[in-house]
């Protein structure tokens, strides 16, 4: 059983069922639409739906195999985990409002800040740091186009 | 003899003090860029081959030569470091390469992957040099038939190989080739399970998928405490890092068996390196000393990964050169900049062109010596991000995820995804799944689908075609002795559990 960092623990029976769920089901909607939606065979060879159909049914008879083993072998999933998708879900819908970039860097100082414990003028220089990284790396250089999101569009409206 | 004079007259032109600078600066670059997650080799040469339209050809090649080996090397040091593959061949490297980094034995890794990326490289050079062009010849026998069957052999093989239970290996596997499925196919152009998103319609991009399943999945791992208690004692020196008498002899069978494997899979029109560091490493696993370790953190995986990948990189320029197939994705790319600067790759450009192909040839030689010399002098400093605390590394490596994600096609659905795979990956590593088989399935399914289709458009639907050709028999009956073998292993196994 893993350490758990503060959070709830997930039962490992639960995790290891959910993926089974997960690749079952997946199987079966690959192996319908492949076989009936697709076609399974056309014009002399394998048609568009061969591969879903074939390999949605390998994945089906995985997912029926775990489910019915017993025996389990995972590790709980530990709630404390899943903050980082939790900051980062939140950073990006921020990034909605007030460009990916910006939010993302505000994240990066405020986990460091809140959760990491750290002193915030590190946390601050390393949200810069951050922003100036993938300022001149992927914007400047690689011309990678960020949104500045509403807050960039209302500003270059004004600016006009 | 002959070969030899023009390999050195290639170098009296690739040695030039403008040439070696621009060589130098084309590996640093290869390196940084290399090291970015989800900005692989074709990124690289793409982005700079604009800035050669005024060099001299021979000097652009050897700048573009020197970044193509500094990508390849650095592909492996952000998979070592940080548990993300800078490219898709790195996911194998990332097997061994992030738990020895998680053992305190980053460096070791780190030197490990470059040794070993200098043996393989330099192989497939010396193999291009004195019989390239009959090696492309031998690998245009591969037609759809044995590529299908090849690629079929890898997945069958790779699910098996990788994680302690089959089920859960094919598993993986088999959803790597579903998620391939979505987005237009290829024989028909059906648009297959896109459900309307026009984003979709070109399918799930490979780099949320590799940053999500592995990068991702890897800051969940480390918010969920896994590695506190496993972090080092004290921080582990460059000196300690230094690979010792015993790892050299662990690493040179390994790093040469794989070269020469990634060698011959390299010249096989669309094989790539990504299928010759996974055969490598299966290799290893198989008939290696140390096979049963492998995935533990060893430096064999490490070694058989990156060996039989730069071997792979080096023998692609074989079709290349003397067929004027590109083998791999920058290979297409380098392509482009020939013709740009008013070559015909093919047969005649040997004996048309003999100065630029041999110059090519010998800068490949520069590139990959430079390439491991820039790559030692970074090590101390890539060896400080260990040392860095996880509650500073878990916020950046999470931010760089999802800048990266959105950088490979400029769309928020990309990084949406890339958190949904990074959470299923983590709960598929809790529950015991493999990761890496899906990736690679995913990276391998559209060639093996069109293969197949092409296969049966040659043969007019008769699968005898796959039984044509003593290529197709030994990779046939080599499938036949893996899963009969594995059956038997399986079965004695499950008898000697009770």
């Amino acid at each position: 059983m893993q350490q758990d960092n503060g959070g709830r623990a997930l039962a490992a029976s639960t995790t290891e069922r959910l993926i089974a769920v997960v690749v079952l089901g997946l199987g079966a909607l690959f192996f319908g639409f492949g076989l009936f939606e697709y076609g399974f065979w056309q014009n002399k060879g394998p048609g568009s739906g061969f591969f879903p159909t074939i390999f949605g049914a390998g994945a089906m008879f995985c997912g029926l195999s775990r489910l019915r083993i017993h025996r389990i072998t995972s590790e709980s999933l530990s709630t404390a985990s899943l903050r980082p998708v939790a900051l980062a879900a939140l950073a990006v819908f921020a990034g909605y409002g007030v460009g990916l970039v910006a939010a993302l860097s505000i994240a990066v100082a405020a986990w460091m800040r809140f959760i990491g414990g750290e002193r915030t003028p590190l946390s601050l220089i390393i949200g810069a740091s951050f922003f100036l990284f993938v300022y001149l790396v992927f914007w400047r250089w690689l011309g990678i186009n960020f949104d500045f999101g509403l807050l960039g569009r209302l500003v270059e409206g004004g600016a006009r | 003899m002959e070969v030899l004079s023009l390999l050195l007259n290639g170098f009296s032109v690739s040695l030039q003090p403008f040439a070696l600078l621009a060589a130098l600066g084309g590996a640093v670059l290869g390196i940084l860029i290399g090291a970015i997650p989800g900005l692989g080799s074709v990124t690289a040469i793409a982005l700079l081959l604009p800035l050669t339209f005024g060099m001299d050809p021979n000097v652009a090649i050897i700048m573009l030569t020197a970044v193509y080996f500094g990508c390849v090397f650095g592909g492996a040091y952000s998979a070592i470091l940080m548990n993300i593959p800078g490219d898709t061949p790195a996911v194998m490297t990332a097997l061994d390469g992030y738990p020895m980094s998680r053992k305190g034995q980053g460096g070791k890794a780190l030197f490990t992957a470059n040794l070993s990326s200098f043996i393989g490289g330099t192989i497939g050079i010396v193999i291009l040099t004195f019989i390239g062009p009959s090696l492309a010849t031998f690998g245009l026998r591969f037609g759809p038939a044995e590529t299908a069957l090849l690629i079929l052999f890898a997945l069958s093989s790779i699910g098996w190989l990788l994680g302690e239970d089959a089920i859960k290996g094919m598993a993986s596997t088999f959803l790597g080739v579903l998620l391939a499925t979505v987005g237009i196919g290829m024989t028909f152009g059906t648009q297959r399970f896109s459900f309307g998103t026009m984003e979709l319609i070109n399918g799930v991009s490979f780099i949320p998928l590799v940053i999500g399943m592995f990068g991702f999945a890897q800051v969940l791992e480390m918010a969920a405490g896994v590695y506190s208690a496993k972090k080092p004692a004290r921080q582990i020196g460059l000196r300690e890092s230094l690979l010792s008498r015993s790892d050299i002899a662990r690493i040179l069978p390994t790093s040469i068996r794989s070269g020469f494997l990634g060698t011959f899979v390299g010249v096989l029109p669309g094989a790539g390196a990504t299928t010759a560091a996974f055969l490598a490493y299966i290799l290893q696993r198989k008939v290696g000393r140390n096979g049963e370790e492998m995935g533990t953190g060893v430096v064999e995986g490490v070694a058989a990964a990156e060996s039989g990948n730069n071997a792979a990189a080096a023998a692609s320029f074989a079709p290349l050169l003397s067929l004027g197939i590109p083998g791999s994705g920058t290979s297409a790319v380098l392509l482009g900049g020939f013709m740009m600067w008013g070559l015909q790759p093919g047969p005649l450009l040997f004996t048309m062109q003999p100065d630029f192909v041999w110059g090519l040839i010998s800068s490949m030689y520069v590139g990959n010596l430079v390439a491991i010399l820039a790559g030692i002098a970074v090590i101390p400093f890539l060896m400080r991000i260990l040392w860095v605390r996880q509650q500073i590394l878990i916020p950046i490596i999470a931010g760089i995820c999802v800048v990266a994600a959105y950088s490979s096609g400029g769309s928020m659905l990309d990084v949406w995804l890339m958190l949904g795979f990074g959470v299923f990956a983590y709960m598929m590593k809790l529950a015991g799944y493999p990761a890496a088989p899906l990736v690679l399935a995913f990276v391998l399914t559209p060639k093996l689908e069109s293969s197949i289709r092409q296969s049966f458009d040659i043969s007019n639907g008769h699968v005898g075609i796959f039984f044509s050709s003593y290529i197709c028999i030994a990779l046939l009956s080599l499938m036949g002795i893996m899963i009969v073998g594995l059956a038997a292993s399986s079965l004695r196994k499950r008898r000697h559990d009770g």
